[in-house]
């Protein structure tokens, strides 16, 4: 069996394959990477003002071990001149989503006493006036519990851990697609080789075979997707630097009114680990599509098409499409932020779990559904002597 | 040479191609009736609430009242039908609670009325339903300061987003060309129709997806209807085989789309109808500077779109001669088709020169300058396709010549 695998793996991936999957996934981090740094570039009257190093450099410098609370709100509230810099204009955010588009200058004491306060009022009222969830007075106290333990916000330099979290949304759904194409032709006839009879008529041709290309598809896949994502961690963190992994994720403005406890780093693992879930399904996906539809590109005709309806879905955003149907499907899972902000919840058996975690759970379930199928499917082509 | 273009129109009906239709289909039906039906809400002619896709039915029920022609007298009628209809009522005490616009039968000929206050600020929200305005004390105000607006928006688009901005003359011809739109307006419900632009908009470049698949094996030599060496060979191989093959894929081009564009109809037909095809563009374009029915600017978008599907389609026909290989054409094709779609991303009026916009409402009622002359978009649609198409078949042509299979 492991011959057999180790003799599919090199089929599929031959070392040229490998290194293309390096160099996309390289260009997408680089260009993903310039991109943001662009952003970090400051223009003035005569060109850029502020470059991104410059940038980064006067924030890792200015945000050392600080705490949002009153001194460090009142000394920015004091603050000369323009907000310029990365570590200011964070601030400036945070400050604005909380104080509904506040400028620091405009705070009063009361409100720089009420800081973490005003969070949990945000975010109660954001509960209380869902429009999508009724949510149970059970459900909003235990939110508020949860939310309430983030007590104080370490304001420190993490700009690396930030971008990397908000760049996974894009990054993960091209890394699957991109697996996907090289595991394509397992099971993905090319119609000019005309092979299939000679190794099907074999001794290990038909059941060994097709259990270890299942399994080499696994194997394969998730080396790729583990590669990738180090790949990717590496390029974005470079330009940035490792600090602020142990931070809370509520320094971040886009997830500063999540209700989870956890750091960036604990984020980003869960959203690689999620990922990898993800990646499950679009595996099993694929081996039922190729083995029902054996050739490689009518396979990947109807592979493509499932994105698009996917990508179609997520451009509409109607709720009741992703809570019943695109939260457990591959692009929707993998658009990471929502679950730290999307407060959205499955009321299951008569208790309320997370979307993360029935996401989770559902895609587990329907990715053995899937591999059962693809199982069943290539018994039945055995039994009818199809090869 | 006709034989041989049957052959190899044929011979791309294989099982990508069928698949590929197919899924289209599948998904352009699939896409319509899940996210119309979860999302529409209509006040039907009693003033009850209506969900899902018999929305569209009662709206059109509830509408028949208002269809005519949008005349003095059809405006005194409307503002005190309206002021004492229980759809106000309804909007004033449920503000944007049947979607942003209100799906509500005055959402026709009201809109189009607001339109002539707010010009460029106008959108579908049920803050901009009213109709408490001097300017509809008669038809001749009304008309005038629809045409105001619609010059006040031109201008400011050129000044905004031109690649060009208008001179005086230029000005001059278009608040003259303006002066001359056909008075008064024709009004019908048009919400099908509307959807079924809409949705056009929303997939089209998902047709360029079956292009790239269907397309990318013509001149491909590692495929079951690509070139190979007895075709090489052959007396005629090189020349009229190529011609044929690019015709064929010129027609099959044709065929999918028509099939594409079938599907759509006959899904948005059946849901929302195609009724109003020959009420005013100005109806539903408020902005549309031409004497056109909407059923007519259907149409022109229509026809724009086959043209930018014809060079998409010879964009892949040229990559799948130069690469050879179908599954690395597939790819390059798709990836050509993502570009130029993200070409697409700018305010700029210079995506107007971009095929993937060939088939997007700008048919139906934008236009260009040419000197003083006003040129409809749709014109220029027409030109720039024949231009890029002989562009591609004469880079075709040449490459040809050194085709070698290995």
């Amino acid at each position: 069996m492991l011959e057999i695998i180790r003799i599919e793996r090199k089929r599929i991936l031959s070392i040229r394959a490998f290194l293309v999957f390096l160099a996309i996934v390289a260009l997408f981090s680089i260009y993903s990477v310039y991109s943001i740094l662009r952003s970090y570039e400051v223009p003035g009257a005569a060109g850029i003002a502020v470059t991104w190093n410059e940038n980064l450099s006067h924030a890792k410098e200015a945000q050392q071990e600080t705490q949002i609370d009153r001194e460090f709100l009142n000394l920015m509230r004091q603050h000369e001149g323009e907000f310029t810099y990365v570590d200011e204009r964070n601030l400036v955010e945070l400050v604005a989503v909380n104080y509904d588009g506040k400028s620091v200058r405009d705070l009063s004491d009361e409100d720089i006493g009420n800081f973490y306060l005003k969070r949990l009022s945000n975010i109660r009222a954001m509960l209380e006036e869902s429009q999508v969830i009724r949510y149970t007075q059970e459900e909003i106290e235990q939110f508020m519990q949860s939310a309430g333990q983030v007590s104080e916000i370490e304001f420190a330099y993490a700009e690396g851990w930030k971008v990397l979290n908000d760049g996974m949304n894009d990054f993960v759904p091209v890394l699957l697609i991109l697996i996907s194409v090289l595991l394509l032709p397992l099971f993905g006839i090319d119609p000019k080789s005309n092979m299939t009879e000679l190794y099907r008529s074999t001794k290990l041709g038909k059941v060994p075979l097709d259990h270890a290309r299942i399994l080499a598809a696994y194997i394969i896949g998730f080396f790729l997707y583990l590669t990738g994502i180090a790949l990717h961690f590496v390029i974005k963190m470079v330009p940035f630097g490792l600090k602020g992994g142990n931070q809370c994720i509520q320094s971040n403005v886009k997830t500063f009114f999540s209700l989870y406890n956890i750091t960036n780093l604990q984020q980003f693992l869960l959203n690689v680990i999620v990922g990898l879930v993800t990646l499950l399904f679009v595996i099993s996906f694929l081996l039922l599509v190729t083995v029902i539809m054996e050739k490689i590109m009518t396979s990947a005709v109807v592979f493509v098409f499932f994105w698009i309806l996917l990508l179609l879905f997520e451009q509409m955003y109607l709720w009741p499409i992703n809570h019943y149907f695109a939260n457990f499907m591959p692009l929707r899972m993998t658009s990471f932020s929502h679950y730290y902000v999307g407060n959205e919840i499955y009321r299951v058996f008569g208790s309320s779990l997370s979307c993360m975690s029935w996401s989770v759970l559902v895609s587990v379930l329907l990715s053995g559904i899937l591999l059962a199928a693809t199982i069943g499917w290539e018994k039945v082509k055995r039994k009818r002597g199809l090869y | 040479m006709k034989n041989l273009i049957k052959l190899e129109y044929k011979k791309l009906w294989n099982g990508v191609s069928i698949v590929s239709i197919a899924a289209l289909s599948v998904l352009t039906i699939l896409f319509s009736v899940v996210t119309l039906n979860i999302q529409q809400r209509a006040l039907d002619k009693n003033g009850n609430i209506v969900t899902g896709l018999s929305a569209f039915r009662a709206l059109k029920e509830a509408s028949e009242d208002l269809e005519g022609v949008m005349d003095g007298e059809y405006i005194q009628n409307l503002i005190e039908e309206y002021n004492s209809s229980p759809e106000k009522e309804f909007l004033d005490n449920n503000r944007g609670f049947l979607g942003t616009g209100g799906m509500t039968k005055y959402i026709i000929p009201n809109y189009v009325i607001n339109y002539a206050y707010y010009s460029l600020y106008m959108s579908n929200g049920n803050d901009m339903i009213g109709l408490d305005y001097e300017f509809l004390n008669s038809e001749e105000s009304f008309y005038q300061k629809f045409k105001d607006a619609i010059i006040e928006q031109q201008l400011y688009v050129n000044k905004e987003n031109g690649v060009f901005q208008y001179s005086e003359d230029q000005i001059e011809a278009l608040q003259n060309k303006v002066d001359h739109l056909k008075a008064p307006f024709k009004v019908a419900y048009h919400t099908g129709l509307a959807n079924l632009n809409s949705y056009f908009g929303m997939e089209y470049s998902v047709f360029f997806i079956i292009l790239a698949f269907c397309m990318a094996s013509v001149y491909a030599k590692d495929s079951m209807n690509g070139i190979d060496e007895l075709a090489l060979s052959s007396k005629h191989g090189r020349n009229k085989d190529m011609k044929a093959r690019w015709i064929a894929g010129n027609l099959f081009t044709l065929t999918a789309y028509l099939i594409y564009v079938g599907v759509l109809m006959l899904v948005h037909g059946m849901i929302g109808s195609l009724h109003g095809l020959g009420a005013s563009a100005q109806t539903f374009w408020f902005d549309c500077i031409f004497n056109i029915s909407i059923g007519t600017g259907l149409l022109l978008i229509f026809f724009g779109g086959l043209a930018g599907a014809l060079v998409i389609a010879n964009i892949v026909m040229l990559l799948s001669m130069k690469i050879k290989n179908s599954k690395a054409a597939v790819v390059a094709s798709i990836a050509v088709v993502m570009l130029l779609r993200k070409g697409t991303d700018t305010y700029s009026q210079i995506k107007l020169l971009n095929p993937i916009r060939f088939g997007g409402s700008e048919s139906a009622y934008n236009f260009l300058f040419v000197g003083t002359a006003i040129i409809p978009y749709f014109v220029v649609v027409l030109i720039l396709s024949i231009v890029y198409v002989a562009v591609l078949w004469l880079i075709m042509r040449l490459s040809y010549k050194k085709y070698y299979i290995n």
